[in-house]
């Protein structure tokens, strides 16, 4: 399997397969060639059926292994109320048959289990304005493959930028908003969609109270771009002042302001420090849009 | 039938929190009462955060017993973004000293207070056929202090905070999960036959789950508050099942899955231990 362009994880599409996990409502109302990349039947998971049962608990293993060292990991029930139910869930796999060892003994898969094992996913929630859809969940074990050295020949730098990019084409979505932490490294995934509008800078809403929430259109451009496309170049403002996310007053200086009526937004990838990064904001101009 | 629940008026006031892109979607006034402005909230200014712990507090104190408390962060990306929050609070001055401790009012806390919460959220497939509004909701949360306190707000909160919250979103298809014990089911089956989508779900924190949808009407919205015996759109049961029989569930889950037609047509009834639901299954329908 190939993109029609380049990326930069295209040998990830000779190890991986597509999946979606969706009800048979919400199913007709997702796109299941993705950039023309088809998503067998087979690989289709119905939420509403027992047969998934073994599949769903290992995407809730895979978000454990993901976000539990972080102290998120998302409840079961949060799954299914608020990702498969509502919305969809996309992303690549393994078929069990040919999973690696070191795998297979990471997800306790049972020994009789013939389906598919996923590596990574993309949760996403539609919003009451069509085409517009919340970021949930992006989940990848591209960073547990480094940590624990699972497969040393094989490299899964780039699928996290991979799946998003592909379930927001499988998803149709046109305008995306999410929300992640100022010190989050998926700022770097998230940044390589383009600008990114800046909707809050400080959050009490959320557990985090330094949760970012952040936008943008999704074009193919965009998301061609998101996938590591050299073909796609995004224009991006100068960056006006670089934030330390750990500047809770900064922070909340930049949230009053937004409230006040100004608008910002997050024009590239954040610079690494030493002991952390520094993300860069800028005023909102045309050029981000 | 409306008087019977005027008093709560009297004690709580309407909220709403709402993104100001979602608000245009709503109804603003459910049942024709008007939320006082000053009551409709945006979920990400940084003055409403106390009320948004208050929130999280009054969930945590009715499902954290169950296991599902909801992380604010799953409020956030789950609820409040995509959807919106209606409820229904007490000013800070009226809730007694006893409950505001146990809320965890600070003391110098003069805004509302909330006793119940009805969340919404979209469904994709209520953007078939190219609507622009969606017609599909999940009921994502009900939930009131009663259920946990019942002395603090008047009784009767969880039905009108259901008919009113049903009237906010423009919703025609409601979905929604409860569990096959929980007291709530009552209510929901006060609105007309629940059509079940999963009787056993894995896939949720507590398997004992079931997934409904049902098409609302004005009949359906009255008798939430006339609670019938029999609601005049669900068939008699030709079923009773038994929610603590696992097998039994199992059993309706596979004849969901093979094509019948199965719903929740009234209350359940208790005998000592035994919790029974009546149901009413039809044969499938011919592909």
């Amino acid at each position: 399997m190939v993109l029609p362009f380049p990326i930069k994880g295209d040998h990830l599409l000779r190890e991986l397969v597509p999946y979606v996990v969706a009800t048979p409502a919400n199913l007709p109302l997702l796109e299941l060639q993705p950039f023309g990349l088809p998503t067998p039947s087979a690989h289709v998971i119905d939420p509403l059926r027992l047969e998934s049962a073994v599949f769903l608990d290992l995407l809730h293993k895979l978000d454990g292994l993901t976000f539990g060292p972080e102290g998120m990991p998302m409840p079961k029930w949060v799954f299914y109320d608020c990702s498969e139910l509502p919305g969809a869930i996309y992303g690549l796999a393994r078929p069990a048959a040919t999973v690696w060892p070191k795998v297979r003994s990471l997800f306790q898969i049972p020994a009789d289990y013939a389906g598919l094992v996923p590596v990574s996913m993309y949760v996403a929630i539609p919003m009451p304005q069509p085409g517009m859809w919340f970021g949930h969940n992006l989940s990848s074990l591209a960073p547990v493959f480094r940590r624990l050295d699972l497969v040393p020949d094989l490299d899964l730098a780039g699928l996290g930028s991979l799946t998003k990019g592909l379930a927001l084409k499988c998803f149709r979505v046109q305008q995306f908003w999410g929300a992640t932490q100022w010190q989050s490294k998926a700022l770097y995934i998230h940044a390589k969609f383009g600008p990114l509008a800046l909707q809050t800078a400080y959050t009490p809403a959320h557990s985090e109270h330094e949760t970012l929430t952040y936008g943008f259109r999704c074009t193919d451009g965009a998301l061609r771009a998101s996938m590591g496309d050299p073909g796609v170049q995004i224009a991006r403002p100068p960056v006006d002042a670089w934030i330390d996310g750990r500047d809770v007053v900064r922070l909340k200086e930049l949230q009053a302001q937004m409230e006040r009526g100004e608008a910002w937004c997050i024009p590239q990838a954040p610079r690494p420090q030493a002991d952390g990064m520094l993300v860069p904001i800028a005023r909102w101009t045309t050029a981000c849009s | 039938m409306i008087n019977h629940y005027l008093p709560i008026l009297r004690e709580c006031e309407p909220f709403l929190i709402a993104h100001h892109d979602v608000r245009p979607q709503l109804n603003l006034a459910p049942g024709g009462m008007p939320i006082p402005p000053d009551n409709v909230l945006h979920p990400q200014h940084m003055a409403n955060g106390r009320f948004l712990e208050l929130l999280a507090r009054l969930d945590g104190l009715t499902f954290g017993p169950f296991g599902m408390h909801m992380p604010s962060w799953v409020f956030y990306d789950c609820a409040v973004m995509p959807g919106a929050v209606f409820g229904l609070a007490m000013r800070a001055e009226r809730v007694p000293e006893w409950a505001r401790e146990s809320l965890g009012v600070p003391a110098d806390y003069l805004g509302l207070v909330p006793m119940a919460q009805f969340i919404a959220i979209p469904v994709l497939s209520g953007f078939a056929s190219g609507a622009t509004v969606p017609t599909t909701w999940l009921m994502y949360t009900l939930e009131t202090i009663n259920e946990i306190s019942p002395g603090i707000a008047p009784h009767g909160l969880i039905e009108f905070t259901l008919w009113m919250g049903l009237q906010v979103f423009p919703i025609q298809e409601l979905q929604g999960t409860v569990q096959w014990r929980s007291p709530k089911l009552a209510t929901l089956a006060h609105l007309g036959p629940l059509e079940l989508l999963t009787a056993w779900t894995p896939a949720h924190s507590l398997p004992r789950t079931l997934t409904f949808k049902m098409h609302l009407r004005d009949l359906h919205l009255q008798s939430v508050l006339l609670a019938p015996r029999a609601h005049p759109d669900a068939p008699p049961p030709n079923a009773l099942i038994d929610v603590d029989d696992e097998g039994a569930l199992r059993q309706l889950q596979r004849d969901i899955e093979a094509g019948h037609r199965i719903q929740v047509v009234g209350q359940p009834t208790s005998v000592g231990c035994h919790v029974r639901v009546p149901i009413f299954r039809a044969a499938p329908t011919a592909a």
